[in-house]
């Protein structure tokens, strides 16, 4: 139906997956704002590229490859535009200045709680290789085909890179957040 | 240790997460973006397009064609086509004789002076064909013209006398009679002429029988008639250029009954007799004046 211009199931699959792309996208950029628009960049891929979906994968799957790699490819550009740092302009004061992720802050989201950011803090600060497949594991829990389907890996990289994920996030959540592993 | 259970509870820590939710007008910015996309998609793209596609290609110069050909037409004509003409009639204006040659023709060379083809029997021919040849001058071919009484007391005049011409045009137009009058013997011996519109000239013999077959009633009027035609075949016999054939014309706007009533026929020899005298006292006038100017 959605492949015969059904606006009705196209209209369907993004109630189905806005949440899910918002919150994959989100996870894998830390930016809410870019998060939504790649979100909607995801669903117009889909729209337009509804002819080359075949039924022998699950949809899902289709879906999370579409937004991954529009994340990656909005990843790309972003690298190309040279960032400056602040230290350029400060030379006595050779102290690098992060600039701050102002996506989602303690103070903005009243839900969120101080663990979820550091442990969003966490995920940023892994390498992509990683990052994607914990995100992809972990998060959208999904299954270990799928997550080769996605990623185009061999299933022995996608698990060893799991694990090796995982104990990085664990190492970096104790560095940022060393207090709640004590308690 | 399954690879699963080494850090489980990092796994866990993430599927806690809090799940972040798309924004209450997600769906109308993607609808906006979709359709932005699809009016960029819509645009028409500009090609370049050469002369022809200019005319032909667009809707909107549809009546550039028929107008364009109407405008080349109109071209042709007043550049090739007029001039041609302007500069025929400044020849003959010109007098000098001009050679017309049309493909599929005969060569044809006009005389400007007279404004005649020198070929014999093409001017009565094509004169005759169009209808402009001059009533004296068919009367000066056919010898007399039942249909036409009042033209035959002007060929009276000319044996009889002359009428003074009032003003100078009438005077070119006896001239140019006396000159058609000339030629016309020339032009009766034209093929066409005897085969298309003339008829074999009749014995005497012949003559009489024809007469006699005729009705009682129309003695009166045949009776003067027959007499004026023999004046006027003595007349010519005299002259011997009685070459003309006789022509029997019958006119269909006059209807025969009313030729065949008397009082008709008593009313025309009234009116003939009333305009010869009116003609022989003229004559005389003139005859006294021309002798005064002497």
């Amino acid at each position: 139906m959605f492949q015969k211009d059904d606006v009705g199931a196209f209209n369907e699959i993004v109630f189905r997956y806005k949440d899910k792309a918002v919150n994959f996208l989100f996870r894998y950029t830390g930016s809410r704002d870019d998060a939504e628009d790649l979100a909607q960049d995801t669903f117009i891929k889909v729209y337009r590229s509804k002819h080359l979906y075949k039924e022998i994968a699950k949809f899902s799957t289709w879906f999370y490859t579409i937004a991954l790699n529009t994340a990656k490819t909005n990843l790309k550009k972003k690298s190309r535009m040279s960032t400056i740092s602040i230290s350029d302009f400060d030379p006595e004061n050779e102290k690098d200045f992060d600039l701050t992720d102002n996506a989602i802050t303690p103070d903005e989201s009243a839900n969120a709680s101080i663990e979820n950011y550091y442990i969003q803090q966490a995920i940023n600060s892994l390498d992509e290789d990683f990052k994607r497949i914990i995100i992809l594991r972990d998060i959208e829990d999904l299954d270990y085909e799928e997550i080769v389907e996605i990623t185009g890996l061999p299933m022995g990289t996608v698990k060893s890179r799991i694990n090796r994920g995982r104990e990085k996030l664990k190492k970096l959540l104790t560095e940022i957040y060393p207090y709640k592993e004590s308690n | 240790m399954n690879e699963e259970e080494q850090n489980i509870e990092i796994r866990k820590k993430l599927l806690n997460l809090q799940r972040i939710k798309a924004s209450g007008d997600f769906e109308n910015n993607l609808l906006r973006k979709l359709n932005a996309l699809e009016a960029d998609e819509v645009k028409p793209e500009v090609k370049k397009t050469g002369l022809l596609d200019f005319i032909f290609g667009k809707k909107t110069l549809v009546w550039a064609i028929p107008a364009g050909s109407l405008a080349v037409i109109l071209i042709i004509y007043f550049t090739v086509i007029r001039n041609d003409s302007l500069k025929d009639t400044a020849a003959l204006q010109n007098g000098k004789p001009q050679e017309l040659t049309i493909p599929g023709e005969q060569k044809t060379t006009i005389n400007t002076e007279s404004g005649k083809s020198e070929i014999p029997g093409k001017d009565i021919a094509n004169d005759l064909e169009i209808g402009k040849t001059d009533p004296k001058e068919k009367f000066m071919q056919k010898g007399f013209i039942e249909t036409a009484p009042e033209i035959r007391t002007e060929k009276s005049a000319p044996e009889t006398g002359r009428m003074k011409p009032e003003t100078k045009e009438a005077e070119e137009e006896i001239k140019t009679f006396d000159a058609i009058k000339s030629e016309a013997p020339k032009k009766t011996e034209s093929p066409k002429k005897n085969e298309i519109k003339e008829m074999p000239t009749l014995k005497p013999a012949e003559k009489e029988v024809r007469d006699e077959a005729k009705p009682k009633k129309e003695e009166g009027y045949d009776a003067t008639r027959k007499n004026e035609n023999v004046k006027d075949e003595k007349g010519k016999e005299e002259s011997g250029k009685s070459l003309l054939p006789e022509k029997k014309i019958t006119s269909p706007l006059i209807d025969d009954n009313k030729k065949k009533t008397g009082k008709d026929s008593t009313k025309k020899d009234e009116s003939k007799s009333k305009k010869k005298e009116m003609s022989k006292e003229l004559l005389e006038e003139l005859k006294k004046k021309i002798n005064e100017n002497q």
